[in-house]
Parts: C-alpha cells; sequence; structure tokens
C-alpha cells in the first residue's frame, strides 16, 4: 500500500505538517498544494499540503486539547498494552489526524455532494 | 540447465520459446524455484516456493501444449505473487507475524485468472506487513526481514511489494503481482529497476486479496518490460460479481498506433527536491518522449486536499479492517516496533471527518479528469520518486535529510481517484541504484500509457540491465 509516488513524507509525516499548518486558519486559498519544506522521503504520502498561516494559539490549545481527549479514549481501551512513550506516539499520530480533518474541513463542498464509495470515473460505455 | 540469461527474458520472449517449445514449461519452473531458494532469502524477497503446485500447473501447460492446446502468452510462464493474495493450499500470511500460518481454501481472483491462463505460480513473494497500513517508517516491516534491492542489497527494495520488486529485478520470476493502496506498486518498482503498472480502481478485481483500503487498493503486476505488463494485465482484468467495486469495464490489450502524436503533461515542480541524478534521468527521459510526443510544460493540478483525503480514507478504513487486530493486542505482534501502535489512533478518526475525504473524492476525480480532457493529455510525466532506494537500517525520514520534496501531489491525486500508472526505469543514481520514470493516465486508459512506456522501452535500454552479482 503504503509509499508515495513523489518526493513523500509518511502520511503520518504529512498529517503533522497538515497539523502544525492547521493549528491556525488558512489563509492561503483552500485546497492550495504549495508544498511546504517537506520532511525526508517515506513510504507514504506525499504532503502537497497545507502552507503555514498566521498565528492562533487558541486553535493551537483546542486542537490539542481534543487530541488529549481521544488519547484518554485509546487510553481507556488499550491503556494497559501502551507504555507511556507509546501513548505519546499515539497521541502525536491522533494530534496530526486532526490536522489532516482540520484541512478537509476547511475546503467547502456543496451540499449536495456525496461521498464517493466506488469508482470515482465511470468506465466508458461499450459501443 | 537453462542459462541464466533465459531467465531474465521478458514474458513475451519466453512464450515464444515455450509456445514453439525450445523451452519446457517443467524445466522452466524448476529453474526459477530453484533460483528462488537459493537468492529469494537473500533479497528478503521470499516467503514460499509453491512447488507442488508449480509442478502440477508447468506439467499440464507441457501437456497442454503439446497437445496444441495453447492458452496464450503466459501459458507456461511461471509467476510469482505478493502475499497479501490467497493461493489455496499455502500460507497467505500478508507479511504480518500473527497472519504467518493463515490459509484459505480458496484462490483470489487474480491467481484464477493466471491459472486460467495457463500461468504457474511458483512462490509467494514477501510484502511489508499488513501492505504497510501501521505506518511503517523504515525497511524490517516484515517477518521475512527487509526487501533488498538486488541493485544493492545495502538498500531496500521498496514496498509495499518489496518482494514482487525485488524478485522481478534479480531475474527469479519473470513477472509478478503487486498492489497498491498508494504507491506500493510503482515503488519497489522504481526502486528494483523494473516496470510496474497500478491499473485504474476497478479494473482488476480484489477477491482474495487481503484489504488495507476498501476505495483505494488496486492490484497490478510487475514486469521487465511495459509490453509484460500488457500481457499480464489482459489476463487479470475485467468484472468479478465478488468484488462490488469491480467495473464491468472489458479490457484487452491492443497497442495502436497513434493516430496523431502523444500529448504528454509535464508536472509543474517535478523535479523539485529530487536528487540530482533522478532530475537529470528524467530530464534525458523527456527527451526520449518529445520523439514521438508532445510535451505539455508546467502542468498544475486542480486544486483539491489529494493527500489528506487520501491519507484520512486510508487511515480510517484501515481501523475498521484491522479492528480485531487492534481489539485483540495481536497488532503489538508485528515486526516493526512503530508498526505495533500504529493502528490505534486509526481507532478514532471521527465519522464526519471520513465522509469529507471520500466526498472530496467525487469533485477531485471529475475535474482531473477534465484536466486530462481539456488539456488532450495522453498522460503525465513525472519522476516515480524523488531518491533512489533508502538503506536497510535507517529511518526513511533519515535517509535523505537534504532532499526536501515538493511538486504536485500527483501521488495522493491519483490513488484518491483510481487513476493508472506505470513506472519505467530510466537510469541510475547513487550507489548504483535505479531511477524510475512514471507515466499517469487518465481512468481507464491503460492502454495510452503501455503504448507510450512500450515506446520508451524501444528507446532505451535501461529495462534489460541486469543487477550486478545476480547472474
Amino acid at each position: 500500500m503504503d509509499a508515495p509516488a513523489g518526493n513523500g513524507l509518511t502520511r503520518r509525516d504529512f498529517a503533522k505538517t497538515a497539523a502544525a499548518a492547521a493549528a491556525v486558519p488558512l489563509l492561503t486559498s483552500l485546497g492550495a498544494c504549495a508544498a511546504p519544506g517537506a520532511a525526508p522521503p517515506a513510504p507514504a504520502p506525499d504532503a502537497g499540503g497545507a502552507a503555514p498561516a498566521a498565528g492562533g494559539a487558541g486553535s493551537d490549545a483546542r486542537a490539542n486539547a481534543v487530541a488529549d481527549a481521544l488519547t484518554e479514549v485509546v487510553r481507556d481501551r488499550y491503556g494497559e498494552r501502551l507504555d507511556a512513550a507509546q501513548l505519546e506516539t499515539v497521541r502525536g499520530s491522533i494530534r496530526s489526524n486532526l490536522g489532516t480533518a482540520r484541512r478537509l474541513r476547511e475546503f467547502p463542498l456543496p451540499i449536495s455532494t456525496e461521498p464517493v464509495l466506488g469508482i470515482p470515473v465511470p468506465p466508458p460505455t461499450a459501443s | 540447465m537453462i542459462p541464466t540469461e533465459v531467465l531474465y527474458l521478458s514474458v513475451r520472449e519466453l512464450a515464444g520459446r515455450i509456445r514453439s517449445g525450445a523451452l519446457d514449461p517443467v524445466e522452466l519452473a524448476e529453474a526459477y524455484m530453484a533460483r528462488l531458494e537459493e537468492l529469494g532469502p537473500r533479497l528478503g524477497a521470499l516467503v514460499v516456493v509453491t512447488r507442488e503446485r508449480a509442478m502440477k500447473e508447468a506439467r499440464a501447460a507441457r501437456d497442454e501444449i503439446r497437445a496444441g492446446r495453447y492458452r496464450g502468452p503466459l501459458h507456461g510462464v511461471p509467476y510469482g505473487a505478493k502475499d497479501l493474495i490467497a493461493a489455496a493450499g499455502y500460507p497467505t500470511t500478508w507479511g504480518a507475524e500473527p497472519y504467518r500460518e493463515q490459509r484459505f481454501d480458496h484462490d483470489a481472483a487474480v491467481i484464477e485468472r493466471l491459472t486460467q491462463a495457463g500461468a504457474v505460480l511458483v512462490a509467494k513473494l514477501a510484502s511489508v506487513e499488513l501492505a504497510g497500513g501501521m505506518g511503517y517508517e523504515q525497511a524490517n516491516a516484515s517477518f521475512t526481514g527487509p526487501g533488498r534491492t538486488p541493485w544493492n542489497p545495502e538498500y531496500w527494495s521498496g514496498g509495499s511489494s518489496s518482494g514482487s520488486g525485488a524478485a522481478v529485478a534479480a531475474g527469479l520470476v519473470p513477472f509478478a503481482l503487486g498492489t497498491e493502496t498508494w504507491g506500493s506498486i510503482v515503488t519497489p518498482a522504481a526502486f528494483s529497476g523494473v516496470t510496474g503498472l497500478r491499473p485504474s480502481y476497478g479494473r482488476v478485481s480484489r477477491y482474495g486479496a487481503m484489504s488495507l483500503c476498501w476505495t483505494m487498493d488496486k492490484i497490478g503486476p510487475l514486469c521487465r518490460t511495459a509490453d509484460d505488463c500488457g500481457l499480464v494485465l489482459a489476463a487479470i482484468a475485467g468484472h468479478d460479481a465478488r468484488d462490488h467495486n469491480s467495473a464491468n469495464a472489458p479490457y484487452s490489450y491492443t497497442l495502436a498506433k497513434p493516430a496523431r502524436r502523444w500529448r504528454i503533461g509535464v508536472l509543474r515542480g517535478a523535479t523539485e527536491g529530487t536528487q540530482p541524478a533522478v532530475r537529470d534521468n528524467f530530464l534525458a527521459s523527456l527527451d526520449v518522449l518529445r520523439q514521438g510526443a508532445e510535451l505539455v510544460e508546467d502542468v498544475r493540478l486542480p486544486e483539491y486536499p489529494y493527500n489528506a483525503a487520501a491519507s484520512m480514507i486510508i487511515e480510517a478504513e484501515a481501523a475498521s479492517i484491522f479492528e480485531e487486530l487492534i481489539d485483540s493486542g495481536r497488532i503489538h505482534e508485528l515486526t516493526a516496533p512503530e508498526d505495533r501502535i500504529g493502528g490505534y489512533a486509526g481507532q478514532v478518526v471521527f465519522a464526519r471527518d471520513y465522509l469529507k475525504a471520500v466526498r472530496v473524492r467525487g469533485p477531485a476525480a471529475t475535474a482531473l479528469d477534465q484536466l486530462f480532457a481539456e488539456q488532450r493529455l495522453d498522460a503525465l510525466a513525472h519522476p516515480t520518486r524523488g531518491t533512489v532506494a533508502y538503506p536497510v537500517g535507517k529511518k526513511f525520514s533519515e535517509a535523505y535529510p537534504d532532499v526536501k520534496g515538493g511538486g504536485e501531489p500527483i501521488g495522493g491525486a491519483a490513488n484518491l481517484v483510481g487513476l493508472p500508472g506505470i513506472a519505467l526505469p530510466n537510469g541510475f543514481g547513487e550507489n548504483g541504484l535505479p531511477t524510475s520514470l512514471s507515466l499517469t493516465g487518465r481512468a481507464w486508459q491503460e492502454n495510452k500509457l503501455l503504448e507510450i512506456g512500450s515506446a520508451y522501452q524501444q528507446r532505451t535500454d535501461w529495462h534489460t540491465r541486469r543487477p550486478p552479482n545476480f547472474g
């Protein structure tokens, strides 16, 4: 599965980059693919990701609070098998995922846009 | 005894000799199996040689061909299958310790089809555990150990189809099946110096193959040539009612003489942040392509959060697929330490975030299709990877710290919306390691990629090179 077809970050590195950028409101155009200085390549998605924007300590604090809460869910369910360092790593991944989610939420879509779980582009019909 | 150089022939070349009787399918299978047993473990490429099955299939092929019942160009040709793909009678381990003894009593659809075509399964080939879905960060992420490229075995063969790439490159099999959710056919093709084809999503049935991400998984061939990829795709493609995302889109491998010069878009910033050899070899590849194509420079993808959407989809779908593995705690048996905890974050993804990602897919797919249509593009050209293979024993993020990456997010875009792609060897870089050219195509237009790829390989010889020290 997981290896980017380009100059890539791991999926989690990408998410960390997106988290850093999405902790505050994006000022660039939504969906912009201007790549930041990407971390070294790794076997998952390339970044092509969010450009950093101006600061917002409040948003960062809220995101961290959500990450803490979700980490607590993980600890509650699986904590007996995760040591403190592992749990901290998991928290980092959760925080990164929240950044990715933020980036997605800030991309506007018409309300009528439905999820695509099948073939995205229909094949040509046979003539 | 079959000379080693014969084992490096293309599928098409082997087919001619098999059909004429110059090569015996049984002797050929035995030769590849001997080579797999001798060299496969050195490259971390082998899970198991499927000897009993191979001999049965090879004998059947020999007898049928002698009786005049020739099935086609794969008849009697040996191959290996990434060990995410079920084959009855043998373990299907998914590269993962918890599944080391897992067996299925049926063949995957692709194995069924290759069997029907008369091909001979000689091996299950190594895979990164769980197709890399737990977020591995270094090459030692399978119970078979790190996959190694035969060009320089101190370096990774790429993943997650690590065994498939290495085995084809080292002449252990003439072709192999790999899978890709995001990069896992084209990366081992690039790092191992072979040709890999990622078909359109829905072109090839996923039945019987491990799912990492239902809506992004594809199965495709790794071969020595683009032409061979076409031959294999012709055998494995087609609708299958057991895969509900299998397209009702008949496929035939035909190389038409183009009515006009191809138009190939060169992605903006394609060589941004790549190693010098990757850049130089890509530019040289463009010079070759220019002989038969008009190049459209500086193509930008429509602006969508491709990587964010693709990441979110994989995270959420994998979390569901592997929930039992995670809940049971057996995830802690995986080889890579980071994989043992990599699945937990996905257990707390919000449904609305996953759904946003799959809502992005539709308009993104339409926009990309329109890009190809409006600019009349037959393909988009870009380097497959920004660097040569990573060293085994180092974290990927520490392999080439000076390489920063950049350019258009074609990997995320193509895999989010299911576009086909082909990776073609195009030279060498640091430490004798191969570099690779990628062509990404419009959905359902694999034949255009195969035409352009074949023409490129008629004008170059990178695909004919053999790794030193492997005969």
